[in-house]
């Protein structure tokens, strides 16, 4: 099967620092994507990169992202610019600030529709109704004369998601789309998205740092660590059975029902800011089976059928839930 | 890189601006030493007479030299700005406190006060009260300077009523710090960056101002010579003797140049400002 | 919105009494016996005790500035104590030249200074920039009768474009427009520039850019009315400093203005008008600062609330 979305070895820098390394991952058409890492993973920058919003000072250096096997890098940024709310869309952490303050929820809904679908005005705001129905808005002829201000959090996070429909995209990126929202409402929105998913057989990216989210809602996830993504496979895999130490490192942090613990795992370090100063592994220094082999730059190693981890050490493991750790075994040279 | 050499350029700019101000400051200062002839010497027969070796900048229409003038005149000009900005800063951070501290009807005349003399524009106000009480360097400087309080006004005020609301505010008071230490303490220091930025900027504009005053004949009168009263004796005879109303008028824009560039710099380097950075 | 601008309107009325009670008690400071103008030198102790009575000079100041303040509001703003002439008579003769001056001005400020201001956000940190930023800097720190006396020298003078001064037809209008425009514009045009790059890094310009919208709509359609909001809101105070220009730009220019006037009644210790003629500018200023405000509230759904 084609895919939809093909990232091989993307680098990006800000200035002249790398902020992305080595980024490689693919998409299928109608597939969901979750891409998990803490805050300074990189995993909005691969966002970005790939709908082509990043501003300066960042730029991509490096790499390929294949669209329908199309370069978007080597595209003339009008190019990119027409795939962009149509073919592939976006949606952000904070609706509070993500909506223009000044032009209601209709105008800014049908802005999409006329410039990528070609409607008219009175064609565009029967649309955006219909939109804002099929995101779940109660009364959504009324709503399209609201102001951002005048819509609950809940409510602007289902209008930027009705905007970003409007395009018909293949493909929707959602960068923590709940994670400014009450629990409440984030399982909502969670549920509408997959329910728009079947509904229009579209793919997702969902980013996000929780690692729950992605095991609900996604098929096949990647995890970011410091720019690189250090382990890929589908959700049972890696949330079963993770190869890499960081994914690891983050099941185990999840406190447990049942568990009796005095203090909650953690692990130990911070992220490194400068991926330039680390020539290999950038989790070697929190890393617990770390040894000189990770100074190397590490490649990414098939680990299991569907499964990729970059680090020597890892191999399909044992379950972690049974408390097994990862089996250590010098690398062949 | 780029955002690193944008802070760099800024910083140069300012400390040109720093740099100009004190060149100013020093020709002021050492106006006796460096300049080529009395100010007050008249030749008549030479008025008007364009740049020469023995008059760099000129004469006037009394055949003074024009560059001793501008020397001489640098004193009374940037004297007056400065002062001027000293009053207003004064008066706005009393009367800012004032509204502050004791709040209810005292904030609310002081907030009237402060919104009529900013309606009414301060070049009005300014002229007309120095017509009334009769220009003079005095008067002129104590004139500008009581015009233009009311920034400071707002920004002390609105200081203090965000640090009342402070809960370390109540404890202070606990164990037993005055009020009077609170202020000092607490609040000027937070507002300083933005009093700095404001007292350069008003500095530039009392400048200007004074100099409009002057220009119009409502200002600094003979025989003290402001930048602007050179210039407005050149008025007549601008056509013919353009160099009496330029040179002046360089000098007033130097120096309101160096204050804005000083007062800018001054105001992004105080300012945190966020290095953009990728998630 | 209506409530709002009802509001507005009758916030601004205890402000003109204040304003009114300024003018005039600057002016009952001022040096000089009024009295003593208006009857004339040889004028008899009788004749300048009627005056005295006739004209109320006689009352207390509080009595005098509640008559004075209800004559004004008749229309009856005193006589000039120079030519005799009605005040009011004399500011309408003058009214126009100014207002039209200052509206030609504003326009070709507004003209020079958005366009500018966009254009160095836009291609900031670019010699586009970097020019525009300095232009600026230079003109804010111009002092306007210099900026009059090169524009004579260079266009009136040397090239012979355009006349020195007076009035009559549209080029006479260009110099002083200019003159009072451009530094007025400078200012302008920097407040642009940083409200529109505060703009471009928010939240929803990267939602406008992720629609696929092409980046001149971006900028004009989305970025430029939020950044609009800071400024309309100082634009009634920015609108005041044109007055200092007003005043010079006209007497460099002869133009037969208000600010002329004002200067001309200085010189002669002419009360009334003078008195007149601050509280009519103040007034206007109060005027625009309304319209900002109902401009504002146009541009800012969020504030129609209120």
């Amino acid at each position: 099967m084609q895919q939809l979305l093909s990232v091989q070895d993307l680098e990006v820098s800000f200035a002249n620092r790398r902020v992305l390394r080595q980024v490689s991952f693919s998409l299928a058409p109608g597939e969901t994507l979750g891409i998990v890492g803490e805050s300074g993973s990189g995993k909005s920058v691969t966002a970005l990169a790939i709908m082509g919003l990043l501003s300066w000072p960042g730029r991509v250096t490096g790499g390929q992202i294949l669209w329908h096997d199309d370069d978007l890098l080597s595209l003339p940024p009008d190019a990119h610019r027409r795939l962009r709310g149509s073919a592939m869309a976006m949606i952000f952490q904070e609706p509070m600030t993500c909506l223009n303050p000044v032009y209601t929820v209709g105008q800014q809904i049908a802005e999409v529709l006329m410039l990528h679908r070609g409607m008219n005005k009175r064609e565009a705001a029967e649309a955006a109704a219909a939109y804002l129905a099929q995101v779940g808005i109660a009364e959504p002829k009324a709503r399209l004369r609201n102001f951002p201000h005048e819509l609950s959090g809940g409510m602007r996070q289902r209008v930027m998601i009705a905007m970003a429909l409007a395009g018909e995209p293949e493909l929707l990126i959602a960068d923590e789309p709940t994670t400014a929202l009450d629990v409440t409402v984030q399982a909502q929105i969670l549920d509408l998205l997959q329910r728009l998913q079947a509904e229009t057989g579209m793919a997702m990216i969902l980013i996000t740092h929780d690692l729950g989210l992605v095991a609900e809602n996604a098929a096949r996830g990647i995890v970011m660590y410091a720019g690189e993504v250090v382990e890929t496979g589908g959700v049972d895999e890696l949330f079963v059975s993770p190869a890499h130490p960081y994914t690891q490192g983050l099941l185990r942090s999840l406190p447990r029902w049942g568990e009796q613990r005095d203090v909650l795992y953690s692990i130990p370090g911070t992220v490194p800011r400068n991926l330039e100063t680390i020539p290999g592994c950038a989790f070697a220094d929190r890393c617990p089976v770390a040894t000189e082999a990770c100074q190397e730059p590490q490649i990414m190693r098939q680990v299991g059928p569907a499964q990729t981890a970059r680090c020597w050490a890892a191999k399909a493991k044992q379950p972690i839930l049974e408390g097994g750790a990862a089996e250590c075994q010098p690398p062949t040279k | 890189m780029p955002s690193f050499m944008s802070r760099l350029r800024q910083h140069r700019l300012a400390a040109a601006g720093a740099v100009v101000l004190l060149v100013l400051v020093a020709a002021a200062l050492f106006a006796p030493w460096l300049a080529p002839h009395d100010p007050e010497e008249v030749h008549p027969e030479a008025g008007l007479r364009g740049p020469s070796w023995q008059y760099p900048l000129g004469q006037d229409p009394l055949g003074r030299c024009i560059l001793s003038r501008i020397l001489y005149g640098a004193r009374v000009s940037l004297s007056v700005g400065f002062l001027a900005g000293v009053i207003s800063l004064a008066v706005g951070v009393v009367m800012g406190s004032l509204a502050g501290y004791f709040g209810g009807w005292v904030a609310l005349v002081v907030m009237r006060l402060a919104e009529v003399f900013m309606t009414v524009p301060q070049f009005l106000l300014i002229i007309a009260a120095v017509a009334i009480v009769g220009p003079s360097f005095t008067s002129v400087l104590v004139i500008i300077g009581l015009s233009s309080w009311t920034g400071y006004a707002r920004v002390l005020r609105g200081e203090i009523m965000s640090i009342k609301q402070q809960p370390f505010v109540e404890a202070a008071r606990a164990y037993g710090a005055s009020d009077w230490r609170i202020l000092v303490h607490h609040v000027l220091p937070n507002c300083l960056s933005p009093l700095i930025v404001m007292v350069t900027l008003n500095v530039a504009s009392a400048i200007l101002l004074e100099s409009s005053l002057s220009f119009l004949g409502f200002g600094i009168q003979e025989p003290q010579a402001s930048w602007g009263s050179i210039l407005s004796q050149g008025r007549s005879f601008f056509q013919s003797a353009p160099h009496v109303a330029t040179f002046p008028g360089l000098a007033i824009m130097l120096a309101v140049l160096a204050f804005n560039l000083l007062g800018d710099g001054l105001r992004d380097a105080l300012d945190p400002k966020l290095v953009e950075q990728g998630e | 919105m209506f409530r709002y601008i009802m509001r507005r309107i009758l916030l601004a009325i205890p402000l003109i009494l204040g304003i009114s009670f300024l003018v005039f008690g600057l002016m009952y400071l001022a040096p000089g016996d009024p009295v003593r103008m208006l009857a004339g030198r040889e004028a008899s102790p009788e004749v300048i005790a009627d005056i005295r009575q006739e004209w109320g000079f006689d009352k207390p100041f509080v009595v005098q500035y509640f008559m004075w303040l209800g004559k004004v509001l008749r229309g009856d703003m005193g006589r000039s104590v120079i030519s005799g002439l009605p005040v009011s008579y004399l500011i309408k003769a003058r009214l126009p030249y100014t207002l039209k001056l200052n509206f030609w001005a504003t326009l070709l400020g507004l003209a020079i200074a958005f366009p500018l201001g966009v254009l160095a956000a836009a291609r900031r940190q670019t010699w586009v920039d970097y020019t525009a930023s300095a232009l600026a800097l230079v003109g804010m720190s111009m002092p306007s009768f210099w900026l009059s006396l090169v524009l004579i020298i260079v266009f009136a003078v040397k090239l012979n474009w355009l006349p020195t001064s007076g009035t009559g037809t549209w080029a006479h209008y260009v110099l002083p427009a200019a003159a009072l425009g451009f530094s007025w514009a400078a200012g302008l045009m920097r407040m642009v520039r940083t409200s529109l790059l505060e703009v471009l890094k928010e939240d929803y310009v990267r939602t406008a850019r992720a629609k696929g919208l092409r980046e001149k709509i971006v900028l004009v359609k989305h970025a430029l009315r939020n950044a609009m909001i800071p400024i309309v809101t100082v634009l009634g105070t920015w609108l005041a400093y044109m007055v200092v220009g007003t005043v010079i730009v006209e007497t460099i220019f002869a133009w037969p203005g208000l600010g002329r006037l004002l200067t001309t009644a200085l010189l002669q210790h002419d009360f009334f008008l003078v008195q007149a003629i601050i509280l009519m500018i103040s007034v206007a200023v109060v005027g625009a600062n309304l319209l900002v405000d109902v401009l504002y509230a146009v541009i800012d759904p969020r504030v129609r609330l209120g």
